[in-house]
């Protein structure tokens, strides 16, 4: 595995523009060969490690609804808990196996409105579809 | 030209493909471009005869209608209110979604974009072709809703709950008690938009990824026409907004087939008939539904200023004053744009919270459209204008521009927004801005491209004819529509002799009845020009034969399949027209290397 | 325009090849997508609801929360081996990748087979759209009190309840003929109020002025009102319907997010089933690394929306 695979196979036009290099040392291929399977064993420390951190975060969201059910902690402690989880989760899952943190730089550009946007959308719902029946 | 095509004849590159492959299933995207190109002709002629069918109503109320009154034997043959209804609210569908939005996305986005950034072909070519053929179930659809129980929909093309969505209850069949027309008719009209919502979609990231990344050397983004610069903008709008409409569809057909109520409150009656357990909010389709159709609005104007940029630009002899505040400012209109939705909704019992930071919102779009406007004035200003059809389109669009969007300005005060709110002023002002600029810059796309799309030119003389006569009778259609607005007529009127404050109106009305039927006549000017030049207009004999700089007119004519014989290679901007030392010709073609000093716009 | 005309010609566009920067293109469409499906269910849930009426628990429509944890164990499992595929095909090591896929195959199949049991629940307990009985004012409450009759008559010949449920369904259908009760009486003996306290931890009980919908007893009696012991409580695999204020509203939410997130899994299957289709003729290789990736994407994100599903409609 050599060679860099940057063919458009899975578009069906194949426009080669020349250089779509992968061969940022944090990206899984690419590179020579010399340092390679210290490369590709990180990396598959990296999904597994991000994989038990997703199971114990799943755990700590069931954990923290249970415990509302037990009476211990408020429901808008649990649930400001359980939202927080969610996003680090959907963090995690963006940044490691979506290889956000190799590819940002390429597509921060349509990431941060499109976050935004959402956010917003909400937000300008809110007054109408909830405030508005208080 | 080492390859050997000679410049002017259409044979592909590859091999001949047959007639079904090379025209019908095709994945070339000009041939692609001409498919929407003339699917949206034969629409446009569609929701025209519709719109002169709801003149004809305004102005004589209480008239036989001359050719349909068979269909209306049980009320005398006149036409009935919720046919009226349905008139009106198809208008408005296919001149949005059929009309408007594939001239400019799909036939011209299609079609320019490849060309104008040296590419061979879109990124997905098979996408693109998908994007095209996702319209069939909607052309299907749109039509059959004409013939569906209880005829077409007729809740306007915002189809607001409940009127559009008052359900029977779960499992009683998809009759509406609230109107016969928002049965099985309002049924097909939301899977139809929906079809038209996917396509968009594939071809918005279509779109996307090509101007992104299939950019010819030396394409960088700042030497890209502001063509290129709209479409990519638009295809942006549509991929943040389309999927909100998507849900909002998706919530109404629910609604209407398996007894949701996402869109239904508590407590609706019909009679002695409850509807449902309600608990859902009217008011969550209309923002739903505004969050993409405002943005729509931008995607079926920004386009067209694109397109009008480079005709103007190519035909006054002079670089588009301004280059960079253009894009920031379709970037600016494009960026607020998503903020303006409730200027819609400012009669709905929005929250006023909201109402006063969207009045703000809108009146800011009117800076960056200020900048636009002041932009092609400042290009035209001191030019060596050439007269052509396309350019007086142009320019026709510019100066109505300014109308539709200073109208705009009214609307976008809440204060006065309620006085006019849902009166002719603003079917006034949304014809300005789509009528008089986009489909006179769709008009303009079309004088200017076809030597490139065809191999032929478009009559010139008729088609000045066209441009006079439908400038006057535009204009004597729409412009009254402000004074009526004003005096208080308001939409969605079947009968002005029902009130006493509209009756004295009619005549009006009448005037502007047969402006429009007279414009609906001068289109078929055009009609013929265009099926005529097809086939027998003037041949161009060069691959530039309007002394433009862009890209495309460095392809042969037509483009044959993969469209450039010499991979292009960029070295400026496209606007450097105008007379430079040590060359015979007034303009700089992108393709060209040369080392003198190049035309700049004024005060640049 | 100040451009130098000698630049060298270097091509254009981002170190990103087509196919993945469309596939994060059409991600942006989704996220629009399932932001705007979650966005209106957040309105939905927080907006008509109040104290005595408020948005059902899970427990109100039989949603087991083990179940959506189960399933979301499952999809970040797939999310794993899906990213090992890829991982494989970097390191040349198809057979391993093909292997992965297929797991990742086999879990998204299991992710479905769980939402269907979880979806023929709610077919069971007619927690459907437009189905659930909310408010038992006439003339929805005789509506209601019809239909437990005739689920009561059900149950009277063919049985599927303990006995003392029998029993107490036997003098139910008997004073319900005897037309002794309300319709908020069926709705009160039918779910009863002793368990209310545990499945409805930290809220308080709430004597209302609000006397249109006091239909749901627990949650409008006066703290010292005697308990009544239902029959959902003694056998509760009764199929007897109850009220659920904003039931209808919670299923069509349910179905529409839980629904269009099973299409897109579904979607995602068809492709990993292409690649194994791919694999098993033999044309399947560090080729493909791409379209590992680009449907690899689509799967994480697929994931991430039940990230949020999860908690959405199951925990808070």
């Amino acid at each position: 595995m050599s060679e860099q695979h940057h063919d458009h196979s899975h578009g069906d036009h194949s426009h080669s523009h020349g250089d779509h290099s992968h061969g940022e040392h944090s990206h899984s291929h690419g590179g020579d060969a010399h340092g390679h399977a210290d490369d590709a064993a990180a990396h598959f420390r990296s999904y597994i490690a991000i994989f038990i951190a997703l199971c114990v975060f799943t755990a700590i969201s069931f954990v923290f609804n249970e415990l509302v059910r037990g009476g211990i902690i408020s429901p808008m402690t649990s649930a400001t808990v359980i939202m927080i989880v969610a996003i680090i989760k959907a963090g995690c899952v963006a940044y490691i196996f979506m290889h956000l943190k190799a590819d940002w730089g390429k597509v921060y550009c349509i990431m941060i409105p499109v976050v935004i946007m959402c956010v917003m959308m909400i937000i300008v719902f809110l007054p109408d579809g909830v405030l508005g029946w208080r | 030209m080492s390859v050997g095509h000679p410049p002017t004849t259409a044979a592909p590159a590859h091999h001949e493909p047959s007639f079904l492959g090379k025209y019908i299933f095709s994945t070339d995207h000009k041939i692609i471009g001409m498919q929407f190109l003339f699917t949206s002709i034969i629409f446009l002629g569609l929701g025209g005869i519709l719109a002169l069918l709801v003149r004809i109503q305004l102005a004589w109320p209480h008239a036989e209608i001359p050719i349909l009154r068979e269909w209306f034997v049980d009320n005398g043959g006149r036409m009935t209110e919720s046919f009226y209804n349905m008139l009106f609210s198809m208008h408005a569908t296919v001149m949005i979604f059929f009309v408007i939005i594939p001239f400019l996305t799909g036939a011209f986005g299609n079609f320019t974009i490849p060309l104008m950034i040296g590419a061979p072909d879109m990124a997905f070519p098979k996408l693109n072709m998908m994007s095209y053929w996702f319209m069939w179930p909607a052309f299907v659809l749109i039509l059959a809703s004409f013939y569906a129980e209880g005829g077409a929909p007729a809740a306007g093309w915002t189809s607001y709950p409940t009127l559009s969505s008052i359900t029977m209850p779960a499992g009683e069949g998809l009759h509406s008690p609230a109107a016969p027309n928002s049965g099985h008719g309002q049924i097909f009209w939301l899977l139809s938009l929906t079809c038209v919502g996917i396509s968009s979609m594939m071809g918005s990231v279509n779109y996307i990824t090509t101007i992104i990344n299939m950019r010819a050397p030396g394409m960088t983004l700042y030497r890209m026409p502001m063509t290129i610069w709209a479409m990519f903008i638009t295809a942006i709008l549509q991929a943040f907004a389309l999927p909100v409409l998507t849900v909002a569809l998706i919530y109404q057909s629910l609604d209407k087939s398996i007894g949701t109520t996402f869109f239904l409150p508590d407590g609706l009656t019909f009679g002695n008939w409850s509807a449902g357990p309600g608990g859902g909010q009217t008011l969550l389709w209309q923002h739903l539904f505004w969050f993409y159709s405002h943005p729509a609005v931008y995607i079926m104007i920004l386009p067209a200023m694109g397109m009008v940029s480079d005709i103007i630009s190519t035909f006054a002899r002079r670089p588009l004053f301004g280059y960079r505040a253009m894009i920031y400012s379709i970037a600016g209109i494009a960026g607020l744009g998503f903020i303006v939705w409730g200027h819609h909704m400012f009669q709905s019992g929005m929250d006023p919270r909201l109402g006063t930071g969207f009045m703000i919102a809108t009146i800011m779009i009117a800076l960056p459209s200020a900048v636009k406007v002041f932009n092609w004035l400042g290009t035209v200003y001191r030019g060596d204008i050439q007269f052509t059809t396309a350019m007086l389109f142009a320019l026709s669009f510019v100066a109505l521009f300014i109308i539709g969007g200073l109208s705009g300005i009214f609307m976008a005060a809440t204060p006065v927004d309620i006085y006019i709110h849902d009166t002719y002023f603003i079917v006034g002002h949304i014809h300005y801005v789509l009528f008089t600029s986009s489909l006179m810059g769709i008009f303009g796309a079309i004088y200017y491209w076809f030597p490139k799309m065809f191999g032929r030119f478009m009559n010139e003389f008729w088609g000045k004819v066209h441009f006079a006569l439908t400038f006057v009778f535009a204009n004597g259609v729409f412009f009254p529509m402000h004074i009526l607005g004003t005096a208080g007529m308001r939409r969605r009127i079947p009968d002005l002799t029902a009130t006493a404050f509209e009756s004295p109106l009619l005549t009006l009305n009448q005037v502007m009845t047969i402006s429009a039927i007279l414009l609906g006549l001068t289109q078929l000017i055009f009609l013929a020009n265009f099926l005529l030049s097809l086939f027998l207009g003037k041949q161009t004999t060069e691959r530039n034969p309007w002394h433009s700089n862009t890209l495309e007119w460095s392809a042969p004519t037509p483009p044959p399949h993969g469209n450039f014989d010499v991979p292009p290679v960029v070295y400026r901007g496209p606007y450097e027209y105008g007379a430079v030392p040590n060359r015979t010709e007034d303009y700089l073609p992108q393709t060209l290397k040369f080392d003198g000093p190049v035309p700049a716009a004024s005060g640049h | 325009m100040i451009h130098a005309n000698d630049e060298p010609a270097v091509p254009m566009g981002l170190p990103l090849p087509n196919g993945k920067l469309a596939m994060w293109l059409f991600l942006v469409t989704e996220i629009m997508f399932f932001t705007a499906l979650i966005g209106s269910y957040l309105i939905y849930r927080n907006g008509q609801p109040t104290a005595s009426q408020p948005w059902p628990t899970p427990h109100d429509v039989h949603l087991a929360e083990w179940i959506g944890a189960v399933n979301t164990f499952v999809l970040i499992c797939s999310s794993l081996t899906v990213v090992l595929a890829l991982w494989s095909l970097h390191v040349g090591n198809s057979k391993r990748a093909v292997q992965y896929i297929g797991v990742t195959l086999a879990l998204g199949c299991v992710f479905l087979v769980i939402k269907a049991y979880e979806y023929q629940q709610k077919f069971a307990h007619g927690i459907l759209p437009g189905r659930v009985f909310e408010k038992l004012d006439s003339p929805h409450g005789y509506k209601y009190m019809r239909h437990v009759q005739e689920q009561l008559e059900h149950i009277e010949k063919h049985g599927g309840v303990n006995d003392k449920a029998k029993k107490a369904c036997a003098e139910l259908l008997a004073d319900i003929r005897a037309g002794k009760l309300q319709p908020k009486d069926v709705n009160e003996r039918v779910r009863g109020t002793k368990s209310i306290k545990e499945t409805n931890p930290g809220k308080e009980f709430i004597t209302t002025k609000d006397s249109t919908y006091v239909d749901l007893p627990e949650r409008s009696r006066p703290k010292d009102a005697p308990m009544v012991e239902g029959i959902l409580e003694m056998d509760t695999h009764a199929h007897l319907s109850y009220s659920i204020p904003f039931g209808n509203m919670w299923a069509s939410c349910y179905f529409a997010m839980t629904g269009f997130h099973a299409l897109h899994v579904f979607g995602g299957l068809v492709v990993f089933a292409i690649m194994l289709v791919m694999a098993w003729r033999g044309r399947f290789g560090p080729q493909n690394a791409q379209m590992v990736e680009v449907t690899g994407l689509y799967w994480h994100f697929v994931d991430i929306v039940w990230i949020f599903l999860f908690p959405l409609l199951y925990l808070v």
